[in-house]
């Protein structure tokens, strides 16, 4: 009798504890975590985008019970792989990452979203979504497929210390008749790169350089971004309504002969930097001027590795002074999106996983981090309290971010963008390489943008084109054929 | 006689069934994939566009032959690094192993120890050899600097000229030891006597080398110049790490601008075809030097 009062004791005081338990942990709350055992697999093209998704791991857990399995392709070969993939039908993967500009290419691949918005009453907070952003980077013929996860664009930083030294104002206006401040033209831009080219502007005796850059061939289309900036602001655009490229006219050759021009500034080794080199010369203190991705702001404030936080300032991307009125045009410079992909069999999941890892509190974790490299791309990022103070002069970093939207530039978002861009890197890398002139470079170009036309099928590209010519319109980007000659 | 029979039968299908696992293996990782990738340089398969493609005839051929600057410049690129690297490896080579040929004791240990480089992978060599190069950090410019030969920011990769130049040299630091060898191993299956001979007949060492070790190491130097031409035509992991093939195109090679053409612009018939042309090349190349040393002998017979 009193071994039955003992086990029934025991049984009442287990079964009190487990209830109590269930009630006073949160996510045991019914309802929780209603994925459960499931796992989806993603594919990112690089350590740190599965690192960033690291950060928001264990709340995707404890919320709704799923786990993330992520497969790293590396950059070089992330789009052969994955197009192969989905060319031949399926895909092992349920979340996509992708470029962006890519989108015509991956765009047939990915589920709508929309759909599953009203079935699943997901909430992807869309109005917080940058409108640039929103605008160029998510859709596919006119269908919702993906949302951003990585905001990339290019703001200016510099080296506080070389633009307010009071001898370096004083010689600098002595040299160029006016003040040394942070350039707001591309002529003022080169004018600042010479000047500080080869002396310790920060008054030592170091060998110091003009500015950074990122000039690598080929692969990733660095000199790309470089040379587009200044070619919006001259005027350019990359085809007239008829696909004939404009890329070969003054806009573009004048950009293209200043940077060629200019070539003596930057650092040695400038034509195979990649893009992380320049950013490590300008938080170490040895290029006073850098335009880059936007998360070189995090390496600037992370005293780990900076030498000039608190002494780096931010702005937007230099432009041309057209008839007395400064025109910018930063660049896309292309971002990441995550999408669903459209053979995955678990696509509910993996639209809830989608709604979360974007959620704006989730995604301010991946932002905010400097080792994720990944940039904000809603404006509640750029607001958050606790990312305007993460490092000194944090806001202003934000705040140029902010101040560039407006003028942004995007990729030629066509099918083969990314070809039409690494064949364009190619031979701007030949002219900063000595090897061609400016005019055959870009002609050489223009040939074989041309070719890529051929091959993918003139109209379907003039379609395609016709829409995004559309879209650029309305972003207020037009081609100019007069821009170059009388810009200043 | 019948069972002599079978046995003659059985004598002569038993090494096919001993062979035949290797055989199938062969079939499938080497020969299947080559006529594959030679039915597809007929078609037009565009990964990007879609797995569906149909048959161009020679039009990627014609293309890559007379309508492609960039393969062509790549052509002209991979001859413009392959002529000093091979002369460079066959000098410093022959005099390695002449030099080793000398030693009397430690021979095995120090030609061990010299063949070294060649036994890391070109990958490997690239990145250290990248690190070496260095702007401001770099050991040689470093060691340049202590010598006063050298600037610290002296930019090994500021011009196609010294680009090249920086590609040879790793080229010739990493293969000089596979010509070394090979040439060791040719200078020692020359026989004493003949050394002897010419001594005897008052040959001082340069004329002994001329008319004794030169023609006799003839043939071995050509098949190691051979080798070493089939290999530096395939040049790609030193390019891909140490260059990427800039600045500009100035280092992009044959095997690299296939690369590109296949696996960054997704055009996998045309990077066939070209793989293609450059077999073609080098068997080409390959014939007419065979045929010149043939003529010479001829001549010289």
């Amino acid at each position: 009798m009193r071994r039955f009062w003992s086990a029934t004791s025991a049984a009442l005081l287990l079964g009190a504890l487990v209830t109590l338990g269930w009630l006073v942990v949160p996510d045991r709350a019914p309802g929780a975590r209603p994925y459960e055992g499931q796992t989806i697999r993603a594919v990112v093209n690089a350590e740190y985008v599965k690192y960033s998704l690291s950060l928001v791991e264990q709340d995707l857990y404890d919320k709704l019970g799923v786990k993330i399995e992520t497969e790293v392709i590396p950059l070089d070969a992330f789009v052969a792989k994955t197009l192969l993939e989905f060319n031949s039908g399926g895909s092992p993967w349920d979340l996509v990452m992708f470029g962006p500009s890519n989108m015509p290419d991956y765009g047939r691949h990915f589920e709508p979203l929309e759909p599953w918005v009203e079935k699943l009453k997901l909430d992807f907070a869309m109005d917080d979504i940058v409108p640039v952003f929103a605008k160029v980077m998510l859709r596919y013929q006119g269908k919702l497929v993906s949302m951003p996860y990585d905001g990339d664009i290019h703001i200016m930083y510099w080296n506080k210390v070389a633009f307010e030294r009071a001898d370096n104002k004083q010689k600098f206006k002595a040299k160029y008749g006016y003040e040394l401040l942070p350039p707001k033209t591309w002529k003022q831009w080169d004018d600042a790169a010479q000047f500080f080219s080869g002396w310790g502007w920060d008054g030592t005796q170091a060998k110091l350089f003009g500015a950074g850059a990122s000039y690598k061939p080929s692969a990733s289309g660095f000199s790309y971004h470089w040379w587009r900036q200044r070619f919006f602001a001259y005027g350019g655009n990359y085809f007239d309504a008829n696909m004939k490229p404009l890329i070969n006219g003054p806009a573009g050759l004048r950009g293209l002969e200043e940077m060629v021009r200019t070539m003596p500034y930057y650092p040695p080794g400038v034509l195979l930097f990649e893009s992380e080199e320049p950013k490590t010369m300008l938080i170490k203190g040895e290029v006073p001027l850098l335009h880059s991705w936007t998360s070189t702001g995090k390496r600037v404030g992370n005293a780990g590795e900076s030498l000039i936080v608190g002494k780096a300032g931010f702005g937007i991307v230099p432009g041309a002074e057209i008839d007395g009125k400064i025109v910018h045009r930063p660049a896309i410079t292309p971002g990441r999106g995550m999408a669903v992909s459209k053979y995955s069999k678990k696509k509910e999941v993996t639209m809830k996983v989608l709604e979360f890892i974007s959620l704006p509190d989730q995604s301010l974790k991946i932002v905010m981090d400097a080792k994720t490299i990944m940039d904000p791309w809603r404006v509640s990022h750029l607001r958050a309290e606790k990312f305007r103070k993460l490092f000194p002069d944090a806001d202003k970093y934000l705040d140029a971010i902010e101040q560039s939207f407006p003028f942004l530039v995007p990729d030629p978002v066509i099918p083969a963008a990314d070809e039409y861009q690494r064949k364009l890197s190619f031979e701007i890398t030949e002219a900063l390489a000595k090897r061609k002139s400016p005019k055959d470079a870009l002609d050489n170009a223009a040939k074989e943008w041309d070719k890529v036309t051929e091959r993918r099928g003139l109209e379907k590209q003039k379609a395609a084109w016709g829409e995004k010519l559309h879209e650029m319109k309305q972003l207020g980007i037009e081609y100019h054929g007069d821009w170059a000659a009388k810009a200043k | 006689m019948r069972m002599a029979a079978l046995a003659l039968k059985r004598k002569q299908w038993e090494p096919f069934a001993f062979a035949s696992p290797s055989l199938v293996l062969i079939g499938f990782v080497i020969l299947f994939p080559l006529a594959y990738s030679f039915y597809l340089s007929f078609q037009n398969f565009d990964l990007s566009v879609g797995s569906d493609y149909e048959f161009v005839g020679a039009k990627n051929y014609t293309e890559a032959i007379f309508r492609d600057p960039r393969f062509l410049g790549s052509v002209w690129n991979t001859a413009v690094i392959i002529a000093p690297s091979l002369a460079l490896e066959l000098l410093l080579g022959l005099g390695i192993a002449m030099l080793l040929g000398r030693v009397l004791h430690g021979r095995p240990i120090i030609t061990a120890l010299l063949a070294i480089p060649a036994m890391v992978s070109p990958v490997m060599a690239a990145m250290a050899w990248r690190m070496m190069y260095g702007v401001k950090y770099g050991a040689i410019n470093n060691l340049g600097r202590q010598l006063g030969i050298l600037d610290v920011y002296f930019d090994w990769f500021s011009s196609p000229v010294i680009s090249i130049v920086a590609v040879v040299l790793v080229e010739v630091w990493h293969n000089t030891p596979f010509m070394m060898l090979v040439l060791l191993a040719g200078l020692q299956s020359i026989p004493q006597e003949l050394y002897d001979a010419a001594r005897v007949d008052g040959a001082n060492p340069w004329q002994s080398f001329w008319s004794v070790t030169l023609p006799l190491l003839k043939f071995t130097m050509m098949v190691g110049v051979m080798i070493r031409l089939i290999d530096l035509t395939k040049l790609f992991g030193l390019i891909f790490v140490l260059t990427f093939g800039g600045p500009g195109g100035s280092t992009e090679t044959v095997a690299f601008t296939t690369y590109l053409m296949g696996f960054k612009d997704f055009r996998m018939s045309y990077a066939a075809a070209l793989s293609y042309v450059i077999v073609g090349g080098v068997l080409i190349l390959t014939l007419v030097f065979f045929w010149m040393q043939r003529v010479r002998e001829a001549r010289a017979a």
